[in-house]
């Protein structure tokens, strides 16, 4: 027979014939008036044919084409010949819809079949529309004041809710099941539900429904659905699609529905053992599960480790059994499957990057069936490949499965031998490596002929760096191994660099060449001499900072600005506001409206950068008004940002042409000391009034060099200012502080802030950049004298306390504890919480109860501004890292940030500093541990870090257990061979940290890891331990875990 | 523009056990009917099954992966796509996050077979036949057969299922797109074995938020969290674990950085086996976003061209522009303009190692690949709907304001080839991935 069907819309207008002839089909399709082009496809049965030809039926009406009433053969005639009268049409379309209309406002579910199924094909296009009409007006969770009350009794007194009741949101996600495509019907409500037939009252319906629309997506949308339990199909009821037709065979989707359990009602009262056991039975007996299913439930990811079955035990209490496990037991049992085929599948699941869980249960099913020796040898074809499988627990566990087999005639030697390649360089397979080298061993000496494999396969554990592995292949290879196999040979030379400890040593027969790792360092021998303070350039050249030139460098510096994270971009755009370039062009805010409007919609992490951006805002609305932030932050150097911007804005209002004191004249943020002279000077002829907080951070980023010039011109300040200068740029060492006569006193009793206390306070601050450790004596009179690091440098107790969580248990009444944890504790002086922002070194060093949460969540770029407000001596911003970043090792946010500012040139650790790199070791977070070890690396290298200072910190961390000792051996690994010079101060440190965990009650666990390390690097120094080291490891030699290897290390004393 | 290609396999690929040993036999598919019907396009022995057979899982372990979350992930495409051709054969495949590209090169002397026909299609990578792959060892023997010469002796065996795919669109740009960045990678680092495990010995556990950077130290590799010296930037490291597996095999391991730094590209030579993976500047982006290639879009080059070298090569055959142009007399810049069109539309692939193009058409529809840059539509629409006001403009120098949505003017200005803009795209990435529409659009209008 003929059918045809045509397409029109604005585009296109077009048609689609199809031919059905017994077994074959011809489709002519093309623009409508002309003959178009033809296919004939053919078919093995006329049934097959039929299938094909409605499938594509289906298809093409799905997207929109219409069958024309009666087959209409191709002709040239034109296309008007073709339509029906078309007002008649439109009629019987309209009256189609108003029907609709009516039936979902009255919802008689039993009338939407007929409905639909009178509804003429030509319609459906315009129906479809309707559907997704109905579904936004109906189904769209919306306010519901708006609408008429009445509509829904279900949300009557609700405030948000849908229009449609229950009953008619069903109505419009089945119709649209009827004639929708898949992805059309993604926005449609419980499609799923209604499909795999969970709830009861509407099931029948959407049964006929599918039956008569038969969509040709169920298959692929059940298969979407089958990812989570609650809307996977029930298996029989999978069964009934596939025996109507509905549905055709796919494994992964039958498969999916058969090992998944309805949990959404899994706990019914009326399961009980009986039921559970009949359950069981219904499964074992099912043929089409065992023979059709059961093969593709090893191919594809199932849920079948979850089935279980729930019921009441004695004290009504739930208990889920399993399902799975006893059917293939009786499956195995009743000899329906073959064992050797089901071991063998159990096996290959365990290469797939499946679920854990479900890998481990289909281990846990292979174990229970208790394979004998025999039948593991007959699986060695699908055992032996498990040696090269991804995941370390099933490697782990094959190797235990491959020994217990190995000692048999029949085990294949040469087969294993070429598998276990694939582990033996794993260092993530290290408990099975232990084994397989027992393994070989055994191997090796009862095989003469397979020791030179065998050793070959022994030289890839060297790139596993452990010691007691390399140490037991070494051994094995001095017995085994042919000192003149030059396969060998070259095999073990590559791992030369890798080897650990005394095994170079021992292997020497077999390595001809010496260790070349260090070829190019001069002096191997040189030694580790830690340098305090050593200078470093920071003025360098091209890292001038210059301010934009012309209008479009200063449009895009916006746009920097915005997407960087480095402050200096702040530092340029505040001073760009107040020396914008010449030729502003006069419609400037049109143009800058895009940032304005990117502005306004961004919420910056960076406290500094949010600040910032309001007052951008702020400028681009004329700048005119106040500039108020709606709420300040609550850590109080990243508010003096806020005073900066008042400061800027103070200055183009009094139409300034002078750049703020404390704009870095070279990146990342220093001031070259005569450009600042020479702003003062400028500021000094322009009569513009100083700022101290401008100049204490200009003071605080002014490096001592290139002096010479900036103090002779500061014989041209004012006396007060030039002494202060020559003081910051070490011309002078008189500090000429100002002091209260009795009248200031009286002064100050009602104006506390004075002119005086501003230059008192600026001689404070010259002082502390200038002399970090020293005391003064000259602040006793002021009122700011006992602040942090005003007078002395700040210190504090720093202590490690055990807390846990406590909590009272309804059940019991008992107190219960969580497991402990370590926290570092650093007690902050209680202070009155003013900001006295211009004393930079004293602010946020008091005990801040209400605002720590700020401090816990600092963010990088704000500790990067901190940092560049007092590059010479940040130590507070340490402190404050420290207190709130440090505190355990688990979560430390802040330290990141903070190591990266050490890796600034110049950088110089002190106390506080040196704390939070300890820390940064010893920080769960690898990424973090890393970065410390990148610290490491740089100041070891530059000898700026005092390895005994950092070894004794950690070693009295280690000792109260404030970190797993594990982790520092990971990041000093890292430091490990870079140079000699590193060897060496990582000798220095070790010991240093010996020293200090010797005194510890308890050593921490993993203690050999450090000695194993300690012992590599004394080899590859050709150094001796230390006395007090010595004494430190006769001590430990009495504790069984460490006797092997102190002796070792003794052995070099 | 429909999203998404549909096709489907007559039968499922296998690997069949026969008495002279194991044979994979790859069904194939592809849009393009000429393609379809050819029933083989090779078959023979692999010389080195076990690495083969390792290196395939990979290939298919990289399709299945998906590092960044996307409601698309049923989507997916989980087929690679093999050219055969010029001695060799190739299987290429994207993660379906589109951040990881994958493709193993056998070269002439991995193979002992015969080249049927050459081309590029689809085949089918079932989770039975990866399964199989599995247990393949060193010393069997082992055919590849690149479609299968007679169907029906293999579906007897195999049940016949048929499986539909569907091919997400970006899947196929992000093919195409990656080519770009391949193309003008540098080789930085050749490590050997040993180099190479340590290095990977030293890769974060999980999930790798910031970025990481290989570097050199006295003679060892290492992932640190900064860029030191020639350090080779990998974003999203973690996803390097699908190399993993094969490292215990490798001879060498070669690994480049594309220019401007954003994606790397590792090279696993294994004897007559390469594995390129390349890395998108991060997890969460896909090669199919980034705008590499629309600068080279920008001029339209007659499709008689195209066509032309289309029947010029054969699968797998190295393009080399220098020589096209001088045999054929077209002037180079036009010809670097061809290359970077010819790959965007999917006809040339490039191989790291060698450093050169070579022809391959993707087994897709060619219209449907030039839909797929969306940005340049917007660029070619901004031009012609006149929305570019000229302000400035010296022989090295261009000022321009663009009209964006609303009432919002772009600036664009391009100064001695570096361009800047004012919208949202350009701040938020500085340039890292690819033009805005804005500049794209005043450079096509420089161009007239």
């Amino acid at each position: 027979m003929t059918r045809y069907f045509s397409f029109t819309d604005d585009k296109s207008d077009k048609f689609w014939q199809i031919d059905t002839h017994d077994t074959s089909f011809t489709v002519t399709f093309g623009k409508r008036g002309t003959t178009g082009q033809s296919q004939v496809k053919t078919f093995d049965t006329a049934d097959r044919c039929q299938r094909e030809a409605d499938k594509l039926i289906r298809e093409k009406t799905a997207k929109g084409y219409v069958e024309s009433g009666d087959s209409q053969p191709i002709t040239s005639q034109p296309r008007v010949a073709t339509l029906r009268p078309a007002s008649a049409d439109k009629e019987a379309e309209i009256a189609t819809l108003t029907r609709y209309d009516e039936l979902i406002q009255q919802a008689p579910m039993a009338a939407l079949l007929p409905f639909l199924q009178r509804v003429d094909t030509r319609h459906y296009e315009a129906l479809r529309k309707k559907i997704k009409e109905a579904r936004r007006y109906w189904c769209d969770y919306v306010v519901l004041k708006t609408i008429p009350t009445g509509v829904n009794k279900e949300t009557v007194r609700q405030e948000w809710g849908h229009r449609g009741s229950w009953p008619q949101r069903i109505m419009i996600s089945l119709s649209g099941v009827a004639l929708l495509s898949m992805s059309e019907l993604k926005p449609f409500d419980g499609v799923a539900r209604l499909l795999i037939g969970a709830d009861k009252e509407f099931r029948e319906l959407a049964r006929q429904l599918l039956e008569w629309a038969k969509p040709d997506w169920l298959g692929d949308f059940l298969l979407q659905q089958a990812g989570e339990s609650w809307t996977t199909i029930g298996y029989h009821k999978l069964r009934e699609f596939e025996a109507a037709g509905l549905v055709s065979y796919n494994p992964e989707l039958f498969a999916r529905s058969a090992t998944t359990f309805s949990n959404w009602n899994s706990e019914n009262t009326n399961r009980n053992e009986r039921t559970y056991r009949y359950h069981i039975e219904s499964l074992a007996r099912d043929e089409q599960l065992v023979t059709r299913e059961l093969p593709a439930i090893f191919d594809y990811p199932t849920e079948i480790h979850t089935y279980t079955y729930a019921f009441q035990g004695a004290k009504k209490e739930w208990v889920y059994h399993p399902v799975w496990p006893l059917v293939f037991e009786q499956w195995l049992t009743e000899g329906k499957i073959d064992r050797l085929w089901f071991l063998e599948r159990c096996l290959s699941v365990q290469t797939k990057d499946w679920n854990i869980n479900l890998r481990t249960f289909f281990r846990k099913q292979f174990e229970t069936a208790n394979p004998t020796t025999a039948e593991l040898l007959a699986l060695q074809p699908a055992l032996l490949p498990l040696l090269a499988a991804q995941h370390p627990h099933v490697v782990n566990w094959s190797i235990g499965l491959i020994k217990t087999s190995s000692n048999d005639p029949d085990f294949q030697t040469d087969e294993f031998l070429e598998w276990v390649a694939a582990v033996m360089m794993r260092a993530d397979c290290k408990t099975g490596l232990k084994t397989l080298l027992s393994l070989l061993e055994r191997t090796a000496k009862t095989g003469p002929q397979y020791r030179p494999t065998i050793c070959i396969r022994l030289a890839d554990v060297f790139a596993v760096n452990d010691l007691p592995l390399q140490t037991k292949a070494a051994q094995l290879l001095t017995i085994y191994g042919d000192p003149s196999d030059p396969d060998l040979q070259s095999a073990l030379q590559t791992y030369a660099g890798q080897m650990l400890g005394n095994v170079s040593i021992d292997l020497q027969t077999f390595l001809t060449k010496t260790d070349t790792t260090f070829a190019d360092a001069a002096d191997s021998s040189a030694t580790y001499q830690y340098v305090p303070g050593k200078p470093v350039e920071r003025l360098v050249m091209d890292q001038a900072v210059t301010l934009p030139d012309t209008w479009n460098d200063f449009l895009f510096l916006i746009g920097q600005f915005i997407g960087s994270n480095d402050p200096l971009d702040c530092e340029i755009l505040m001073n760009a506001l107040i020396l914008p370039p010449a030729n502003m062009p006069a419609d400037f805010q049109e143009q800058l409206k895009v940032y304005h409007k990117k502005l306004t919609k961004t919420y910056f992490q960076s406290q500094v950068k949010q600040q910032t951006s309001m007052f951008l805002l702020h400028w681009l609305h004329g700048g005119m008004g106040q500039f108020t932030l709606s709420a300040h932050t609550t850590v109080q150097t990243l508010d003096l940002q806020f005073n900066r911007l008042q400061h800027v804005r103070q200055k183009w209002k009094a139409g300034s042409t002078l750049p703020l004191l404390s704009f870095p004249t070279h990146a990342p943020h220093w001031i070259a000391p005569k450009t600042l002279v020479e702003r003062l000077l400028a500021y000094q002829q322009a009569g513009e009034a100083i700022v101290p907080l401008d100049l204490a951070i200009a003071i605080a980023r002014m490096p001592r060099e290139e002096t010479a010039e900036a103090i002779t011109l500061c014989n041209e300040l004012t006396p007060p200012l030039a002494s202060l200068m020559r003081y910051s740029l070490g011309a002078s060492p008189e500090r000429d502080v100002p002091h209260k006569t009795a009248l200031d006193k009286l002064r100050a009793l009602f104006q506390p802030k004075t002119n005086l206390s501003d230059q008192q306070i600026l001689w404070a601050v010259a002082a502390r950049t200038v002399e970090p450790e020293a005391e003064f004596s000259d602040f006793d009179q002021t009122h700011f004298a006992d602040l942090p690091n005003v007078a002395k440098p700040f210190t504090q107790t720093i202590q490690i306390t055990e807390r846990w969580h406590e909590w009272r248990n309804y059940q019991t009444k008992q107190m219960e504890r969580s497991p402990s944890w370590r926290e570092l504790t650093i007690t902050f002086p209680k202070l009155p919480d003013t900001l006295r922002p211009v004393l930079l070194y004293s602010n946020d060093l008091s005990e801040r109860q209400n605002s720590s949460w700020a401090y816990h969540s600092l963010d990088s770029v704000d500790v990067a501004y901190w940092n560049s407000l007092l590059p010479q001596q940040p130590e507070s911003l340490f402190t404050v890292v420290a207190k709130y970043g440090s505190l355990s090792s688990e979560t430390s946010p802040a330290v990141a940030p903070a190591l990266a500012c050490m890796l600034q040139p110049g950088f110089r650790i002190r106390t506080m500093s040196m704390l939070v790199l300890a820390t940064g070791l010893l920080a769960k977070k690898r990424e973090t541990g890393t970065l410390a070890a990148e610290v490491l690396i740089h100041h070891f290298g530059e000898q700026t870090l005092d390895a005994v200072q950092l070894g004794d910190r950690l070693g009295w961390l280690l000792a109260d257990n404030y970190a797993p000792l594990q982790r520092l051996a990971d990041a000093l690994n890292l430091v490990r061979d870079v140079s000699p010079l590193h060897n060496q101060a990582l000798l220095l440190l070790l010991d240093a940290l010996f020293a200090r965990l010797a005194e510890a009650a308890e050593l921490p666990k993993n203690t050999k890891k450090l000695l194993e390390l300690y012992i590599d690097l004394l080899v590859k120094r050709q150094a001796t331990p230390p006395a007090e080291t010595v004494t430190t490891l006769k001590m430990w030699q009495q504790i069984a875990s460490l006797k092997t290897t102190c002796a070792a290390i003794l052995q070099k004393a | 523009m429909e999203n998404l290609a549909d096709y489907e396999y007559a039968t499922s690929s296998l690997l069949d056990k026969t008495d002279a040993g194991r044979a994979l036999l790859l069904s194939h598919q592809t849009e393009i009917e000429e393609v379809n019907n050819v029933p083989c396009f090779f078959w023979g022995r692999l010389r080195e099954p076990y690495l083969t057979a390792r290196c395939l899982m990979t290939i298919a372990k990289t399709v299945r992966s998906r590092f960044a979350l996307s409601m698309q992930e049923i989507m997916a495409l989980r087929d690679p796509i093999v050219t055969a051709g010029a001695g060799q054969v190739r299987f290429e495949g994207f993660s379906s996050c589109n951040g990881v590209y994958a493709r193993l090169d056998i070269q002439p002397e991995g193979l002992d077979g015969e080249f049927l026909a050459s081309g590029t299609t689809n085949v089918d990578f079932n989770e039975p036949m990866i399964n199989a792959l599995n247990g393949i060892t060193k010393t069997e023997n082992m055919v590849l057969s690149v479609g299968q010469q007679s169907v029906t002796v293999i579906s007897e065996k195999a049940k016949v299922v048929e499986r539909k795919v569907s091919l997400p669109n970006r899947w196929i740009k992000g093919l195409t797109s990656v080519q770009h960045y391949l193309a003008e990678m540098q080789p930085v680092f050749t490590l050997t074995r040993p180099q190479a495990i340590q290095l990977f010995q030293s890769l974060p556990k999980g999930t790798v938020k910031s970025d990481v950077f290989v570097v050199q130290r006295a003679g060892k590799f290492l992932f640190s969290p900064l860029r030191q010296g020639q350090g080779v930037r990998v974003g999203g490291a973690h996803r390097l674990r699908l190399m993993d597996g094969l490292l215990p095999f490798l001879d060498s391991l070669k690994i480049y950085l594309s220019d401007d730094g954003q994606a790397a590209g590792f090279v696993l030579m294994m004897g007559a086996l390469q594995l390129v993976f390349g890395f998108s500047a991060d997890a969460y982006r896909g090669f199919s976003g980034e705008g590499k290639a629309l600068e080279h879009l920008l001029d339209d080059l007659p499709m008689e061209l195209v066509y032309g070298v289309n029947s010029l090569l054969k699968a797998n055959e190295a393009f080399n522009p220098t020589l096209l142009s001088i045999e054929h007399d077209i002037d180079f810049g036009a010809m670097n303009t061809l290359t970077a069109q010819l790959s965007s539309i999917g006809l040339l692939g490039f191989d790291l190692v060698n450093n050169a193009h070579f022809y391959r058409r993707l087994p897709f529809k060619t219209t449907r690949i030039l839909n797929l840059n969306p940005r340049l539509k917007n660029a070619r629409k901004l031009v012609v709907d006149n929305t570019i006001q000229l302000i400035n403009q010296t022989p090295d120098y261009i000022e321009t304001r663009v009209k964006g949505t609303g009432d919002l003017v772009h600036t664009v200005i391009i100064d001695k080839g570096q361009a800047r803009c004012t919208c949202d795209w350009f701040t938020n990435h500085q340039g890292k991935r690819g033009l805005c529409k804005h500049v794209l659009a005043v450079k096509m209008l420089k161009e007239q």
